[in-house]
């Protein structure tokens, strides 16, 4: 007797099951998968606002350190264990909540800490300032100020101080408003590395002329 | 030549019985078994889905294996990150500490040193609508970690006449400031009209920023004092006080229950009354 024979999966039997008879959940799948997103979101929420993440940045003002060539835009990696400027130091990056605009962050180098002495540059170059050359030690009409950063407040500029909106523009930052420290940059992937703190970051190219 | 069905059905007297008074004492209950996928239908070659879950057989030593704890301690840390992110967007309680809201909040913080309890709305609307008159919670510009609680009496645009505090000291109003100083007070200016003075006791509120001050006048650090508050520090709103296990109600204004001296405003014509565009 010969032994009963077996139908042969096909793939379209397969295709006419999965058409035809959709896998719908069960009420408990659902609740439990519904669960789920909503704890990774909350999870996410709190790593992202509490530990650290990465983050993208736009803007020339940090040019030596951060390279920026329009799209794609750079990656950096940030801490927040450093909110509301817990352990900052003079040379560190953070990204702060914009004083005056609200709803926008920044990212700039802190000069000054609270009680300590800034000497302040007028900010960016006028029409009168375009024949002037930097190797002339005379590329803007600067004026000097010596400036006292206030209790609870930092001084902050950008790396490329000719093309930076920093606290010569609105002022000391309340240390508040820091949200976190830029640690490293991830991309563009060829420069990857972890920003060292001090302030002769940039690679040699702006080094002369960062004015302190 | 398929083989024949049996005949009979076995017996069920054949089975062995059990008897009622066991020396095995009772016995476990049984686990309900899983049905055998047996199908020769040629659209479900592995036997038809089993949509059912299978109960998992009780656990006998309850909370002490280390599935049971793993689920209580993965409840537990949803739980306080539930709570977290409740606190970062949608409402949280505090008490008010001091007297510098007194006739609205805590007004008997200095003789009995009772607080009153306030309930502080963080979701985008009560964000988007923040305007004169509201209550608001914000980190001190000076003290990083401390959060302080007023009322906003002028939002960007307004002219501000402070009744006190540094706007009104010539010798601050009239000493080099930086350029673009965000503390209201201008610069002077050799181009205006009638004189290029800066004008001793006006303030104008900077974009971006609100004014602030506590109800109770003689006690309050306020935007007197550290000037305008940028809207990024701003915290929250307080919309509900809870002062006794009966009175749970609205924050109100009980500036008029007290004679004193207040900073006058002059509404700038940046945003109208009602229409709260500030967000924070």
């Amino acid at each position: 007797m010969p032994p009963p024979r077996t139908p042969i999966p096909s793939l379209f039997s397969r295709l006419r099951t999965a058409t035809s008879q959709p896998h719908r959940p069960d009420s408990t799948t659902l609740h439990r998968s519904v669960k789920h997103v909503i704890a990774g979101g909350i999870f996410t929420h709190i790593f992202i606002s509490y530990i650290g993440g990465v983050s993208f940045t736009h803007g020339i003002s940090m040019v030596p350190t951060i390279p920026y060539s329009g799209q794609p835009a750079p990656f950096i990696i940030y801490s927040n264990l450093h909110r509301r400027g817990r352990n900052i130091q003079v040379g560190d990056m953070v990204i702060f909540k914009h004083p005056t605009r609200s709803g926008q962050t920044a990212l700039k180098r802190v000069i000054g800490l609270p009680g300590d002495y800034v000497s302040v540059v007028s900010g960016a170059r006028d029409e009168g300032d375009l024949g002037k050359k930097a190797e002339d030690g005379d590329w803007a009409n600067v004026k000097n100020q010596a400036f006292r950063v206030p209790e609870g407040h930092c001084w902050v500029a950008g790396d490329n101080l000719d093309w930076s909106r920093d606290s010569r523009v609105h002022g000391p930052v309340p240390l508040a408003l820091v949200q976190s420290k830029a640690v490293g940059l991830l991309f563009p992937w060829r420069e990857r590395r972890w920003f060292k703190n001090g302030l002769g970051d940039s690679n040699g190219v702006g080094k002369e002329q960062v004015i302190l | 030549m398929p083989p024949k069905p049996p005949l009979r059905a076995a017996r069920v007297s054949s089975l062995p019985k059990i008897k009622a008074n066991s020396t095995r004492g009772p016995s476990k209950p049984a686990r309900p078994a899983i049905p055998k996928p047996s199908s020769a239908y040629p659209s479900e070659p592995h036997g038809p889905r089993i949509t059912q879950r299978v109960p998992p057989p009780p656990s006998r030593d309850g909370a002490h294996n280390f599935r049971t704890a793993g689920r209580y301690i993965g409840t537990g840390l949803l739980t306080i990150a539930l709570m977290i992110t409740t606190r970062d967007y949608f409402v949280s309680m505090d008490t008010v500490v001091g007297s510098s809201m007194a006739p609205t909040l805590s007004p008997f913080a200095h003789e009995r040193d009772e607080q009153d309890w306030i309930l502080i709305r963080r979701d985008i609307w009560a964000r988007q609508s923040v305007n004169r008159g509201d209550v608001v919670t914000f980190w001190k510009p000076h003290k990083p970690n401390e959060t302080s609680i007023k009322r906003v009496v002028a939002i960007a645009g307004d002219i501000v006449y402070p009744h006190r505090g540094y706007a009104l000291d010539p010798a601050i109003v009239h000493a080099e400031r930086l350029a673009g100083g965000w503390d209201g007070l201008g610069q002077p200016d050799p181009n205006a009209i009638g004189g290029e003075e800066v004008e001793v006791g006006k303030v104008v509120v900077p974009v971006g920023h609100v004014w602030v001050e506590g109800d109770n006048w003689r006690k309050s650090y306020d935007s007197c004092d550290f000037g305008p508050v940028c809207l990024g520090l701003l915290d929250g709103k307080a919309t509900w006080v809870w002062r006794d296990w009966l009175r749970f109600r609205e924050v109100g204004d009980e500036r008029k229950k007290v004679k004193g001296h207040w900073t006058r405003v002059v509404p700038g014509g940046a945003r109208r009354e009602g229409s709260g565009l500030a967000e924070f």
